[in-house]
């Protein structure tokens, strides 16, 4: 009869056994990092646009006007009466026109008033003739190259029941960037 | 009694040489903890999901102040890798956007816009802001996080992974995590034109 006996580790060999493992780990540290990693690099951007502005280049030519009718009409594509203004911004930034189509006149010599009626066209291109009629209130609209877009202003009025007088008024017009 | 002396002595020798051992261990040989992800061959792998830059949208004029990229417009990056182990995150961003990018131009008032940013990320599988969990980001905008690329979701911690083999295939443990951007820029009394800056993003499992 064989008797096999099977003793319980002892403190001893556990010490011995935590130390091989401890000096693995190190070994393993040094000789075994593999670790992967990857980088990306993305851009950060904010476009500053310039303070707008509008200047008025010229005004709505009224003097010897021919009347037909009781009515001045200035064209603002065809006509060299037309005002001109010009806005100017960033290159080739969207921007939002918003303009009131009817405007009263004011008698600068006594009572009446006069309803004026705004026409205006509007090119990216310093060209009357190219111009495109801008016949809605607001219209979304872009800079050219050079930060500038052009503005001729025209209009109707029926003079047939006015005082005499002389008439100012003013076109407004409000611009936006979008 | 000179008997348990001499049982004694071996012991004892163990403790000090044990002792030694320990103090030019490495220090991270005393965390708590088994970085399984340092040993072996896995991947991990960061893209873009957005498109472009991360852009301040505009219109924006000088004077302006504060204009900002929120979250729900982040810029998205997914991280793809295992979904058990653990990954490091560095962000660093500018803290300035420079006109046309130029570095002659950092610190001038007129040429320069201070850039705060702030980042988040989801790991619960989904691109989901609602899961998202923002990872602080130091006044010279850097960010540090250390997240499972798959959320653990209050479960006890799985046995370690197996080790890549060649018959491992990490494909069948890999998750998507995800990275947002954002931020606000402070616009002062600048001159018109690009400003531009630059965020650096790195992964690595720890």
């Amino acid at each position: 009869m064989t008797t096999v006996s099977v003793s319980p580790p002892t403190t001893q060999s556990n010490m011995l056994k935590s130390l091989f493992a401890i000096l693995l780990s190190v070994i393993a540290t040094t000789g075994l990092y593999g670790q992967n990693g990857n980088a990306v690099t993305i851009s950060v951007n904010a476009t500053i646009n310039s303070t707008l502005e509008t200047i008025t280049i010229q005004a709505i030519d009224f003097d010897e006007i021919e009347i037909d009718n009781s009515v001045i009409n200035i064209d603002p594509v065809m006509s060299p009466r037309a005002g001109k203004l010009v806005i100017r911004g960033s290159a080739n930034a969207e921007f939002r026109l918003d303009y009131l189509r009817e405007r009263d006149l004011s008698n600068t010599d006594g009572p009446g008033t006069i309803a004026f009626n705004y026409i205006i066209a509007g090119n990216r291109i310093d060209e009357q003739d190219t111009a495109e009629l801008l016949d809605q209130d607001v219209r979304d609209l872009l800079f050219n190259e050079d930060g500038e877009f052009f503005i001729w202003v025209g209009g109707i009025v029926n003079l047939s029941e006015v005082e005499p007088g002389s008439y100012e008024g003013e076109f407004t017009v409000e611009v936006e960037y979008i | 009694m000179p008997n348990q002396l001499k049982a004694s002595l071996p012991i004892v020798c163990s403790a000090v040489i044990l002792s030694a051992l320990l103090l030019i261990t490495p220090p991270a040989l005393y965390a708590q903890e088994i970085e399984f992800g340092r040993y072996g061959t896995y991947t991990i792998t960061l893209e873009n999901i957005s498109m472009g830059d991360l852009e301040f949208d505009g219109p924006i004029v000088a004077g302006g102040g504060i204009y900002q990229v929120e979250l729900i417009d982040a810029y998205v990056l997914s991280l793809l890798g295992v979904k058990y182990l653990d990954v490091g995150v560095q962000i660093i961003g500018d803290g300035e956007l420079l006109l046309n990018g130029n570095l002659e131009n950092s610190g001038d008032p007129e040429k320069s816009i201070p850039f705060t940013l702030r980042s988040a990320y989801a790991n619960r599988a989904q691109n989901n802001i609602s899961d998202a969990v923002f990872i602080p980001v130091s006044g010279t905008n850097t960010g540090n996080a250390r997240f499972p690329i798959l959320a653990r979701q209050q479960q006890p911690p799985g046995p370690p992974p197996p080790p890549p083999t060649e018959a491992f295939n990490q494909s069948e443990v890999d998750e998507t995590a995800y990275l947002y951007l954002y931020g606000e820029i402070n616009v002062g009394y600048v001159n018109a034109g690009n400003y531009i800056g630059t965020i650096t993003i790195t992964v690595e499992y720890e």
